[in-house]
């Protein structure tokens, strides 16, 4: 599959890896050469200098042979004109990334699907959801729906008093709990590890499970009695994302607070909120945040200032936050923090567009593909095709490649749990962790 | 550098060349050679494959290349294959000698064609083969056909890439390396397999066909004949081959567009339309030259001169007439030929002559800011500007390799009593041409010299064919530091 990224900002090169380490042709345009040379060295992809959104340069890298066109340059305009053109090219897939909301809520006689582009996503509406999943699952690293939202992946880091220390999971005192979860994967400093019956946790792991959400929730109840539970979530700055986040947080039982800086936009982020507090005020200042209740709260900041969210996370740990999560734009800060273990949790409104952007590429056989932050490999919701090695086949009897595990199956809304006598049949729809080096093996199973 | 992941790589590069030897020791049973050459080509290959399975089974296949890798594999990589490349020639006893065994492997690979050997119709079959497949391997690239075949990882099979296609060729035919060095490698083939068809239909046996298609395409020389292609003396063969090697010192990036239906490219091209100019004006020059001096017929005249201009300007080396014989002026026509190259992305050495133009063309705008101080300049290759960062990479190219061979020179006038023969045994080799003139004119061999010289001529293939940057890069202690 020949894909056109246009743009070589962090979500334009974040994506170029990911399907560059899928062996997929990627054309690179952007008009800064520098930025082109720097990921020419990295990535074995094709670039061409210029403005995306001019048909010279889209014909010059040859936008007629692309099977999708994605454009994310900071321009809404130069993106959407850029998927038109694609369009009238014949281009048969285009998404096009915006940051102006409009474009989103736009009623159906006025959407660009109209005009021919399939997604449109933007990165601050993506990370808003993303902080919200976070909030409603409070402790752990990282969580994705999966199958509809019935069934949740979640990553948890094994503390030196868990339970998982105990033993290995085969020998586990609580297989009753165990049952109904799966783990997927174990991440021991950069390594990747396939969980199986004789595996043994260390502190420090991080550990990864599916499960239906009531057991996940009981499952973390029991592995981490104590973890973080806030009912308060003081947010940082008002911009797009704050602000998004706040109204999400409206539709939940949770009680918000949002501080911004700049009086203008305190006042019409008041406008546009109704239950949450505004606050104006620096994120920085110890009274602002004891003012905000800061303490026991949960914390996000989302300023648009990488190294002042981290700092505000910090401030606001030490004043007492149960839960400290930070928006963090640089991808490349996201292992750095995690790896100091600054705050709980870094966002970064880039990777989660590209989450968004990647179900869809993988759209034709894949329902829905998940990227974790730090886990390497990908969760996917696939539809067992009808001639495929795996349909009428008991669990047990599938020969699987190293790396995959099978994590739920949903067969008429209902979610099983793979064990190994369960019959695999044609039509259920699987959730799949597939590590790095087996991504691609799994479009030879299930394409039809 | 990663040494280890180095190691494997190059280890793999053992096997293809093990398995390669493998296949000429089967051609050597089939012509009944004497069974000393066959066990040799075997026992070489065998080892070799040995070798590199032994070294690649005790070293991790590497997740990621970087830059220096890609370097460190092209230099060791190239070092270690043309050692192991020699061990035919010492297994069989055809040449007895060590390091000229080494010279002509090094020169094989190198697609230089520069022979220690004499009498060509005594030596088997299948010493002959490998001798023209180093050709055949050196060509395109050794490194180019692993990342072909193999499925390295992307990342690193960049690496290896550019670090054997070096040049300032920006042509990507495709947006992936690996299937980027496929069609390379396919086009490479497809032009080997029409070379041979013609080469037997003009009368050559299959075998001869195959060797010469491997050196005319791979613009290499090793002949199986001692009198080269004069042995055959036919018009057709000597066209055929003129053919071949001018494609094979064409942009392989223009065959691969002719083969999808540009033809037009091939004449829009200006670095090709440089070349064939050069190329025109040097064989007019040369063929009236020697009219009436050497050859009193016009027609001979033309015939040996075309060929030879042909043959040196692609860097290939093969001979009819005896060049080294000819007056003062086509001989410095010539040797200036073997300076300048073909053109980038192709299988022939030297400067090249993309190099040559953005060179020419810096100068001359150099003397119009001389006389327009406030002009704002940019140097434009075929309409396209030029960056100033490859305009002063393709300076210092020239210039590196100016210096080199005036070093080489004057090391070598230690060894060979003219300056002729010194200078152009150091172009001959660095150009990858072949024979020069003098003592090492098409007549005569590289095994007068002693072997500390041959030892200097080797280095000159290598730096060569690599370009100078990635061995130079070894010298480096920081290049060493990971």
């Amino acid at each position: 599959m020949r894909v056109l990224i246009i743009g070589a900002g962090n979500a334009g090169r974040n994506l170029a890896t990911k399907l560059c380490e899928e062996k997929r042709d990627v054309v690179l345009i952007d008009r800064d050469p520098d930025a082109l040379a720097e990921i020419q060295a990295q990535l074995d992809i094709l670039t061409v200098e210029g403005e995306g959104s001019s048909p010279v340069v889209l014909e010059k890298a040859e936008v007629r042979k692309a099977d999708l066109v994605v454009a994310v340059t900071d321009s809404d305009e130069a993106n959407i004109l850029a998927c038109v053109i694609a369009h009238a090219a014949g281009v048969p897939h285009k998404v096009a990334r915006v940051s102006n909301r409009d474009f989103l809520t736009a009623p159906e006689q006025l959407n660009l699907e109209r005009v021919g582009i399939d997604l449109v996503v933007s990165q601050k509406e993506e990370c808003a959801n993303e902080l919200l999943n976070i909030l409603r699952m409070p402790g752990t690293l990282e969580s994705v729906d999966l199958l509809d939202g019935k069934v949740l992946a979640v990553g948890i880091r094994v503390h030196m008093d868990s339970p998982l220390l105990r033993s290995p999971l085969r020998t586990f005192p609580n297989q009753e709990i165990l049952r109904f979860i799966r783990f997927i994967a174990v991440v021991r400093g950069s390594e990747l590890i396939v969980p199986r019956g004789d595996t043994e946790f260390l502190v420090g792991d991080d550990a990864y499970f599916v499960g239906r959400r009531e057991d996940v929730a009981r499952f973390l109840d029991w592995a981490w009695p104590e973890r973080a539970m806030a009912d308060k979530v003081v947010i940082a700055g008002g911009g797009d994302l704050g602000l998004r986040l706040a109204q999400l947080l409206e539709g939940t039982d949770k009680e918000s607070v949002l501080i911004e800086l700049d009086e203008e936009r305190a006042h019409d982020c008041s406008e546009l909120l109704d239950r949450t507090l505004v606050i104006k005020g620096d994120a920085l200042d110890r009274e602002t945040l004891e003012n905000a209740g800061v303490s026991k709260a949960a914390f996000v900041a989302t300023t648009h200032d990488d190294e002042n969210n981290i700092i505000a996370c910090l401030l606001a740990e030490k004043m007492g936050a149960r839960f400290t999560l930070a928006e963090i734009n640089k991808p490349e800060y996201v292992p750095i923090v995690d790896e100091l273990s600054l705050l709980d949790r870094a966002v970064s409104p880039p990777l989660s567009m590209i989450n968004a952007i990647l179900h869809f590429v993988r759209g034709k056989y894949v329902k829905e593909a998940a990227l974790f932050h730090r886990l390497p490999g990908e969760l996917m919701d696939l539809v067992v095709p009808a001639k495929s090695k795996w349909a009428g086949n008991a669990v047990k009897d599938i020969k699987m490649p190293i790396g995959i595990v099978l994590a739920g199956i949903l067969r008429n809304d209902e979610v099983l749990v793979p064990t190994g006598d369960l019959v695999v049949l044609a039509g259920d729809r699987v959730a799949i962790f597939a590590a790095p080096q087996v991504v691609g093996k799994l479009e030879s199973i299930f394409r039809r | 550098m990663n040494a280890t992941a180095v190691a494997h790589v190059v280890a793999i590069l053992l096997i293809i060349v093990g398995v390669v030897m493998i296949l000429c020791s089967g051609v050597s049973l089939a012509y009944q050679d004497p069974l000393p050459s066959l066990y040799a080509l075997l026992m070489s290959g065998l080892f070799t494959l040995l070798v590199g399975t032994v070294v690649r089974a005790f070293t991790r296949r590497p997740l990621d290349l970087n830059w220096r890798d890609g370097m460190g594999i092209a230099t060791f990589g190239w070092t270690t294959v043309v050692l192991f490349g020699a061990l035919p020639f010492i297994f069989s006893g055809t040449i007895r000698d060590v390091t000229a065994a080494i010279f002509e492997s090094v020169s094989g690979f190198t697609t230089t064609g520069a022979s220690v050997l004499s009498d060509l119709e005594s030596i088997p079959k299948g010493i002959l083969l490998w001798r023209a497949t180093t050709h055949f391997l050196g060509g395109m690239g050794i490194l180019v056909l692993c990342v072909a075949i193999l499925p390295l990882i992307g990342v690193g099979g960049m690496q290896l890439y550019r670090a054997e296609v070096a040049g300032p060729s920006k042509d990507r035919l495709t947006p992936r390396i690996a299937s980027t060095a496929k069609l390379l490698w396919g086009v490479y083939m497809l032009l080997n397999l029409l070379a041979t068809l013609m080469l037997r239909l003009g009368g050559m046996t299959w075998f001869d066909a195959i060797c010469h298609s491997f050196a005319a395409v791979a613009t290499g020389g090793f002949s199986t004949r001692s009198a080269s292609i004069a042995a055959y003396n036919s018009s057709y063969i000597e066209v055929v081959m003129i053919v071949f090697m001018f494609l094979g010192a064409t942009n392989f990036a223009l065959h691969y567009a002719a083969l999808r239906g540009d033809v037009r490219r091939f004449f829009k091209d200006p670095e090709l339309r440089l070349f064939l100019g050069i190329i025109t004006v040097a064989c007019a020059i040369v063929t009236l030259n020697i009219w009436h001096r050497v050859y009193p017929s016009f027609w001979s005249a033309l015939r040996n001169g075309v060929f030879a201009t042909a043959s040196l300007f692609t860097t290939t080396g093969f001979g009819t007439g005896d060049f080294g014989e000819w007056p003062a002026t086509s001989k410095v026509v010539l040797l200036l030929g073997m300076v300048l190259g073909g053109c980038v992305g192709s299988t022939a050495g030297a400067i090249k002559q993309m190099r040559i133009m953005v060179a020419l063309k810096r100068i001359l705008l150099r003397v119009k800011i001389f006389i327009y101080p406030q002009a704002s300049i940019r140097v434009k290759a075929g309409g396209q500007p030029v960056d100033d960062d490859i305009v002063t990479n393709i300076l210092t190219y020239v210039v590196l390799y100016l210096v080199a061979m005036v070093i080489a020179t004057i090391l070598m006038t230690l060894f060979l009593p003219d300056i002729l023969s010194a200078m152009s045994s150091v172009i001959a080799t660095m150009g990858g041409v072949g024979p020069g003139f003098g003592l090492v004119g098409p007549t005569k061999n590289y095994a007068c010299i002693p072997s500390a010289g041959k030892i200097i001529l080797m280095l000159c293939m290598l730096l060569g064919r690599l370009e100078f940057f990635s061995i130079m890069a070894l010298f480096y202690p920081s290049f060493w530091k990971r």
